[in-house]
């Protein structure tokens, strides 16, 4: 994609040359990809997921919020396949319709802190000096709060609930995607692609929208994975603490928090919503781990 | 003729990788008697490296493997010898020093506790007697005995080679291999540790094989020479008939392709052709693309080795009797 | 050695005080008004403005974040709305609990990650080397909290229904040593596994390395050449991990504080989001921000003792040192 736009907006020497080279890289990272263990199981892990969430209207045997107190805290049993909640509410139903919540929130928060990130970091490392230097050190400030006490003080700030959390989630990850975006686009802007670009005349939007970021994607792409299962804890953690989810929403980790309470009679209660999210989490991190071996060979660990 | 120190007898080496093996070192022969210099000469990717390695059993492994052949050192076969045995030779009786001084040293301990480290190792002495052990060997490779205090950054990179030689010969080895030492220093660093070298093999009498692609380096240090080319030697003289009578045609073209500034000649003629592709060696003498006087049989199969005269051997067509040119 | 820590010193100040800004800042903008909640619902909008007037929150934003700052530097965190007390005083009542639970579980994290990181890189692609990896994935997946219950199950629920007794106390901080470790191992779990994976692909690129075969060369024992040779040069990189992992478990110390009911600073916090005591959430999470850049400052001073090159060479114009770069790549 990127050398094809390169190919026609710029009339470059050879643009075929460049095209048949760039495409049997894809090619090169896709063999990798396929051959990488790590990247298929998370790929088909998170296939099962992404399906699970889809279609919790058709998998879920039970409404999520529909309580019955004759059946309270039941074991698992063909009935309640991870038996039922201290209302009577069918935790596989919840765990179920969980998945969409805990991807929603985690996908949508990597995507503006990407957005966002990607802007400030493309901003940052294309002009240089001055303003690369200030938003630098903006960032350096910023990452020295841990995350998650960062995304506590937004929450408690401006009060609990999913989408607060989902922006509390995006504010701690946007530096660190600046940083990604900015490191690739310094590298980048340096090649001669660019430098033809502007000789004809390209404005720096277009530059930068057309040339460099579709190349700065790949790190983006691996970052952002990780970014997601690591967003996906967070937000459960919130929710754990009381800061995320409000009763009845399906969530995983308010769902633990009213687990806990429960611990000593009801294991099923606090066992099956943390499996869920440890599947999920992990799904996304062998795919982002297999995903970096294959874009990036050099760093394989 | 002194005592053999170290015979190489059919020693093969080969790495295997997912593209297929590669016989980096195949079926080599040489011998070094006591206190003699071997220059071991042949382009980038010939072996040579990887025959040191083979000698010091440190063919990184996997990909690379020692399959065949026998290692005798002192009248003892060393590819028998246990893995701890080896060890107590390694660093002791057979040292080693490589290309890149700039790696080479730990970057995180003194120059002195890498000196010592070996000392150590090897020999039943206190911690001050290792020092002052320490020091003399600075001493000996020029560098001022203070300066053992210092970390590895801290030194220059013909610096770095003279404490990385230093740490060879501390223990008095009989055999030092130096795997091109000079070719990564500034031209007037490489006399220097040339000069450095030279000196503490007459002080120290002990046997070298020095690789190098540096013939001229070559005819100031060593008695004998051995050509290496794909992984096999093609010829193995002393110094005097190799540089008299190249018999095998890559060394005549290697000589060909050395400027002489004695003789003013206009033109150089390189060899012609690259060196085979690794995985892609011809079959035949791997020479056979490249040569100038290629025949038919140098197709078929690789020659056996002739022996010019005790002292010159050679594996060329050209010399077998009945199918080369004139036999010896 | 001098200039290197005059730098960072020197540095270090803007970060507090850029740090200071942003916790400040999100709690001036909060919807809710400290002054009500301090009064209660009950209050009438003029209570309401004198009580506005008292705590100075009429002033201009720069004017209050000055007072503020000037108030930080006399050890003055502001004071819960609820209690009236210091939050700086409370911290430091609990704030020691906190640290010693993070020592636990960083000590858990550097033993078991260390060690198994470098037995993994010297055995790469072996059977176990595969499992520890996969070991390592899970652990990085698994949320913190969610581990600290079921080692409440396993080790107290389940454990003292079967045998009569429970092995490790669930809770609170009454027994000791034997009180910690749940907690500890649960909030180091993770660490564990960062560190794990740090120490392997260090190992790994140090192994490569000519010194490597320099040490071989000698003669030196398998054991020697990586304990000693490779173990030194591939920590480094490992020491900033620790430090940033130690950091994130003042963080995690939140969540394994609220499962385990540990008194610690993290659970006090938690306390006071569910009361709405906003200045007790200001302070103690600037508090613990600040803790946090402590304890990178003192690991970047770290890296001078244990990297003769920083040592030494600080004042030279450029050094260019491999492992700064990739603890960029893996340390984040």
């Amino acid at each position: 994609m990127a050398s094809k736009a390169s190919g026609q907006s710029v009339a470059v020497a050879a643009p075929e040359a460049k095209k048949k080279k760039k495409r049997s890289q894809r090619a090169e990272v896709w063999r990798r990809f396929k051959k990488s263990k790590t990247a298929l199981i998370g790929f088909g892990l998170l296939a099962l997921v992404l399906i699970t969430a889809i279609f919790a209207d058709q998998i879920a045997p039970h409404p999520y919020d529909g309580m019955n107190l004759m059946v309270r805290r039941q074991p698992p049993s063909a009935e309640y396949l991870m038996g039922t909640d201290q209302m009577g509410r069918c935790v596989f139903s919840r765990v179920v319709y969980g998945t969409r919540i805990s991807l929603v929130v985690g996908f949508f928060a990597v995507l503006i802190s990407a957005i966002v990130g990607g802007t400030i970091g493309a901003i940052s490392g294309f002009y240089g000096d001055r303003i690369d230097n200030l938003i630098m050190r903006i960032i350096d400030v910023i990452l020295s709060i841990p995350p998650i006490l960062l995304a506590i003080a937004i929450v408690s700030a401006f009060g609990g609930s999913l989408v607060n959390v989902m922006i509390a989630i995006a504010i701690g990850y946007t530096p660190r995607f600046a940083r990604v975006v900015r490191g690739s686009v310094m590298t980048i802007k340096e090649d001669e692609f660019v430098d033809a670009a502007r000789v004809l005349g390209a404005s720096d939007v277009r530059i930068i929208s057309k040339h460099i970021m579709p190349n700065a994607l790949a790190p983006v792409i691996v970052q952002g994975t990780l970014f997601v299962a690591m967003a996906i804890l967070q937000a459960a953690g919130l929710s754990f603490i009381g800061l995320g989810a409000q009763p009845p929403t399906p969530e995983w980790g308010a769902m633990l928090s009213t687990g806990q309470n429960y611990i000593r009679d009801a294991w099923w209660m606090s066992v099956f919503p943390g499996l869920a999210i440890a599947v999920t989490v992990l799904s996304l991190n062998l795919l982002g781990d297999g995903l970096r071996d294959a874009l990036d060979p050099r760093l394989k660990t | 003729m002194g005592k053999k120190l170290l015979e190489i007898k059919g020693l093969k080496v080969h790495y295997i990788t997912d593209d297929g093996t590669v016989p980096a070192v195949d079926g080599i022969d040489m011998e070094i008697e006591e206190g003699e210099s071997l220059g071991l000469v042949g382009e980038t990717g010939a072996g040579k490296t990887t025959t040191a390695l083979g000698v010091m059993n440190l063919v990184p492994d996997p990909p690379g493997e020692i399959v065949d052949g026998e290692i005798i050192f002192n009248g003892e076969n060393l590819r028998e010898k246990s893995r701890e045995a080896y060890r107590k030779i390694r660093g002791n009786k057979i040292s080693m020093i490589f290309q890149d001084p700039m790696t080479s040293l730990n970057p995180v301990y003194t120059v002195f506790d890498q000196l010592e480290e070996v000392i150590k190792l090897h020999q039943k002495v206190s911690s001050s007697e290792a020092l002052q052990r320490a020091k003399e060997m600075l001493a000996k490779v020029g560098i001022p005995e203070e300066r053992g205090e210092e970390y590895p950054h801290q030194f220059s990179g013909g610096m770095k080679q003279r404490v990385l030689i230093a740490i060879a010969l501390a223990c008095n080895p009989a055999l030092l291999i130096a795997d091109e030492p000079t070719t990564a220093l500034d031209v007037t660093i490489q006399a220097q540790v040339l000069e450095v070298m030279k000196d503490l093999k007459k002080q120290f009498n002990m046997a070298m094989i020095l690789i190098t692609h540096d013939l001229g380096v070559v005819s100031e240090i060593c008695e004998k020479v051995a050509i290496m080319y794909a992984g096999k030697i093609v010829e193995f003289a002393d110094l005097e008939s190799l540089f008299t009578k190249p018999s095998h045609p890559y060394t005549v073209g290697l000589f060909n392709s050395i400027p002489d500034p004695e003789e003013d000649v206009t033109e150089l003629t390189p060899i012609k052709g690259l060196i085979p592709e690794p995985t892609e060696l011809p079959p035949g003498c791997v020479f056979h693309p490249r040569c100038p006087d290629v025949m038919e049989v140098c197709k078929g199969s690789f020659p056996e080795t002739v022996e010019l005269s005790p002292t010159h051997r050679v594996a060329c067509y050209k010399y077998h009797e009945g199918i080369g040119g004139e036999p010896k | 050695m001098h200039r290197y820590i005059i730098k960072r010193l020197i540095y270090f100040i803007p970060v507090l005080v850029g740090v200071t800004f942003i916790v400040f800042t999100i709690m001036y903008l909060t919807p809710g008004c400290p002054a009500t909640i301090r009064l209660g619902d009950q209050a009438t909008t003029e209570q309401i403005e004198r009580m506005r007037e008292l705590m100075g929150l009429n002033r201009p934003f720069l004017v209050q974040f000055g007072s503020y700052l000037w108030g930080l530097v006399q050890g003055d965190f502001g004071r819960s709305l609820h209690t009236n007390r210091p939050v700086l005083g409370e911290m430091m009542i609990r704030f020691p609990n906190t640290m010693m639970l993070a020592a636990g579980g960083m000590a858990i994290a550097v033993v078991i990650g260390v060690l198994v990181g470098v037995l993994s890189s010297v055995k790469q692609y072996s059977f176990s080397d595969t499992i520890a990896m996969l070991f390592a994935l899970v652990g990085i997946s698994v949320p913190n909290f969610w581990f600290g219950m079921m080692t409440i199950l396993v080790f107290a629920v389940w454990w003292s229904g079967a045998f009569g007794y429970s092995l490790f106390p669930s809770s609170g901080f009454d027994d000791g040593i034997r009180s910690l470790v749940l907690p500890a191992l649960t909030l180091g779990t993770s660490s564990a596994a960062i560190v794990l994976r740090m120490t392997r692909s260090s190992m790994l690129e140090v192994l490569r390395q000519d010194y490597i075969r320099t040490a071989r060369a000698k003669g030196l024992k398998e054991r020697v050449v990586v304990f000693k040779h490779a173990l030194k040069n591939a920590l480094i990189p490992v020491v900033t991990v620790v430090g940033l992992q130690f950091g994130f478990l003042l963080g995690g110390a939140v969540f394994t504080e609220t499962v385990f009911s540990f008194p610690g600073s993290g659970r006090f916090i938690v306390e006071a989001i569910r009361s709405r005591d906003l200045m007790v959430v200001q302070g103690g999470v600037l508090f613990l921000a600040i803790a946090f850049s402590f304890i990178n400052l003192l690991v970047d001073l770290l890296y001078a003792v244990i990297d003769p090159r920083i040592r030494t060479q600080y004042k030279a114009q450029q050094w260019n040192i491999p492992w700064l770069r990739r603890v960029k790549k893996y340390g984040q």
